[in-house]
């Protein structure tokens, strides 16, 4: 009877994590065939051929690009989510939504409209015609995509922090005030260890999603910003050489997988302190 | 009053919350080593009073100075007036030890010197062996004790504690009275205890202030306030006592459902006059020193005494009765007074 019962569960982590792993596992230590798909014989060197320099270059600068938007989030993030915690209850509800409602829009909209804004001809170039400068580049540069991965990933970052901070006593801050403690010493010593679940939470959930994103590099990078999602998504459907592509995948998820592994622990240390 | 020197004055302080008025133009002296406490029903003000002269709390009237300099223009931070946390509000995630010597790694002090004072403050309340525990593997009287050591080892002017004990069961709640008091004479601090319950403020303190609705009601000794309450509402708090409202006419108190009780003419321009249950006796009926003669319709026990209810004509008097000598409900007595032991009401 209890084994039944874990039927369904078991059918769903299967179909949707077993299987679709495994092929990736499988394909990533075969060779690619002429018209894609894979073919024998079993090599390693879909995994050698990820360590050449250009493939690094692709990686680090990704994990830079999602770093810096993660950072950037984090520094937009937090005193918002702060701010939101100190308004009137029912202020933070609307709030809270003006924080989430981009997300009900369509992504590619959105980021569109980044375009419309930066491009030569953009409303901030016009802008700073006005004052008689530029007219600057900002479209199709690195700073451009870490704009965009911030810009479409903070709300992932606000939520979790916000969640942390409700839970905070306020009480804790007045009392570190009330022994000698200035803003910065409070930042520091409660606030921020108080909310560290909610901000890795949030770095988790900003930078996973930046680092395998496609669209904002090609967007609004163009050709010349190239992440480790656009190497990905060349493998299968432009290069179609699956093997490189499911190698590469690895990578990624192991590297999410390490990291996930540093937060869990984190988490732990954080709930020894109890409520 | 004989006047020791006076630490902190407190002016027509007001505040308010939107329509609540939470102070209205409070006004206090607190001295120098003394053990005051603010007692008051739910409501009446007592935090926000803390608050105010913690610094979290600016007041919308009137001053305070501590030492006679001006004390609401001081950041809180940097006020010497530490207050004790009705939750306690310890660090979960610091040990007692860092939960102690945060306040004194905020001065800057040097870490042997942290080192030494946390180490002290804590032999005196009795923690040494939990400094390397976490706040919530402590029981709630350790917390307390924690959240104590936390405040005095900063050696503060003054020190406030908000409802310091209302979270301990009745036993550790006896024994951290005695604590505090120990703790205030050993350390030497300025105490002002918050709290609403009368029997803890009237064995703890110095003097007490008994609010009501933002309002100070009146200020004395525990002993005073309770021989010479001056208002119905003070009488009614401290302690019971049977309180008869009416006015004064010729040496006589003239009550609704009564006939005309002699009074001493201080009663002249009482609102109503009182009495404790100890000031009356009970008679047999036919006893000639009877003053009024009624039923009686409870008895309260309270350990070494009991409280008789004597409905008189639809009066109803408190008398205190020894154990030996329990009357029985729905007996006939009389009962009786010493005149001096009437306590004039003059407000309400
Ligand atoms: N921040 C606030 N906003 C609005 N009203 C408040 C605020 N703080 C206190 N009040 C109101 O002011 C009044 C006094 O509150 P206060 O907390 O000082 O009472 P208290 O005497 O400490 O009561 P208790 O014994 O229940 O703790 C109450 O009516 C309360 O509702
Ligand atoms: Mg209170």
């Amino acid at each position: 009877m209890r084994a039944l019962a874990t039927v369904p569960a078991m059918t769903y982590l299967v179909v949707l994590m077993v299987i679709p792993l495994g092929l990736v596992i499988a394909y990533a230590f075969l060779t690619a065939g002429r018209f894609g798909g894979v073919q024998g014989p079993v090599t390693l060197d879909n995994v050698t051929r990820m360590l050449e320099p250009l493939y690094r270059e692709v990686l680090a600068s990704s994990v830079f690009n999602a770093g810096a938007a993660t950072l950037i989030a984090f520094a937009i993030g937090f005193p918002a989510a702060l701010a939101i915690t100190r308004l009137p209850s029912h202020w933070q509800t609307a709030a809270l939504i003006a924080v989430v409602l981009p997300f009900w829009t369509n992504f590619l909209i959105r980021t569109y409209a980044w375009i419309i804004l930066l491009n030569r001809e953009g409303l901030l170039n016009d802008g700073l015609a006005l004052a008689g400068l530029g007219p600057i580049d900002f479209l199709y540069t690195r700073q451009a995509v870490i704009l965009g991965l911030t810009y479409a990933y903070i709300p992932l970052m606000v939520l979790p922090i916000y969640a942390s901070l409700q839970r905070l006593d306020p009480q804790l801050l007045e009392a570190a005030q009330n022994l000698g403690a200035g803003a910065w010493r409070r930042f520091r010593t409660i606030l921020l260890p108080l909310t560290l679940p909610g901000i890795i939470t949030g770095c988790l959930f900003v930078f996973i999603p930046s680092l395998g994103n496609f669209v904002i590099p090609e967007l609004l990078g163009g050709g010349n910003s190239q992440m480790i999602g656009n190497l990905i998504r060349d493998q299968f459907l432009k290069s179609r050489d699956w093997p490189f592509g499911s190698a590469l995948s690895l990578m990624v998820l192991a590297l999410l997988i390490i990291i996930v592994m540093f937060q869990a622990s984190a988490a732990r240390r954080t709930r020894r302190w109890g409520a | 009053m004989g006047d020791s020197a006076v630490l902190l004055r407190i002016s027509d302080v007001s505040k308010s919350f939107g329509e609540v008025v939470a102070l209205d133009d409070v006004s206090l002296d607190i001295r120098e080593n003394e053990f005051f406490a603010l007692l008051g029903p739910s409501g009446c003000g007592k935090t926000t009073l803390l608050r105010v002269l913690a610094g979290f709390e600016q007041p919308d009237a009137g001053t305070v100075t501590l030492d006679g300099s001006d004390l609401l223009s001081v950041p809180p931070e940097k006020r010497a007036v530490n207050l004790m946390f009705q939750s306690y509000a310890l660090f979960p995630h610091m040990t007692v030890a860092k939960n102690v010597a945060y306040g004194l790694v905020c001065e800057g002090l040097p870490r042997a010197e942290i080192t030494a004072r946390v180490d002290e403050v804590l032999d005196t309340v009795g923690l040494s062996d939990k400094k390397a525990a976490l706040p919530k593997t402590l029981s709630g009287g350790q917390r307390q004790r924690v959240a104590l050591a936390r405040a005095i080892v900063k050696r503060p002017r003054l020190l406030l504690l908000d409802e310091p004990l209302s979270a301990l069961d009745r036993k550790i709640r006896g024994e951290m009275q005695m604590e505090l008091k120990r703790l205030q004479h050993e350390v030497g601090i300025t105490f002002v205890v918050v709290t609403h319950d009368q029997d803890e403020a009237m064995s703890l303190a110095d003097r007490v202030a008994v609010m009501d609705a933002g309002v100070v009601r009146q200020l004395d000794a525990p002993l005073d306030l309770y021989r010479r309450p001056r208002s119905v509402f003070v009488a009614d708090f401290i302690g019971s006592s049977t309180i008869l409202r009416g006015s004064y006419l010729d040496g006589h108190w003239e009550t609704p459902g009564l006939p005309p009780l002699s009074v001493p003419a201080e009663c002249s321009g009482a609102r109503a006059i009182a009495l404790r249950p100890e000031a009356i006796s009970l008679l047999s009926v036919d006893d000639s020193r009877c003053r009024l003669r009624g039923t009686v319709s409870e008895v309260y026990f309270q350990g070494d005494h009991a409280l008789a209810q004597v409905d008189v004509d639809g009066t109803t008097f408190l008398a205190a009765v020894r154990d030996d000598v329990l009357p029985e409900r729905g007996a006939r007595v009389g009962i009786t007074w010493q005149e001096s032991a009437i306590i004039p009401l003059v407000a309400d």
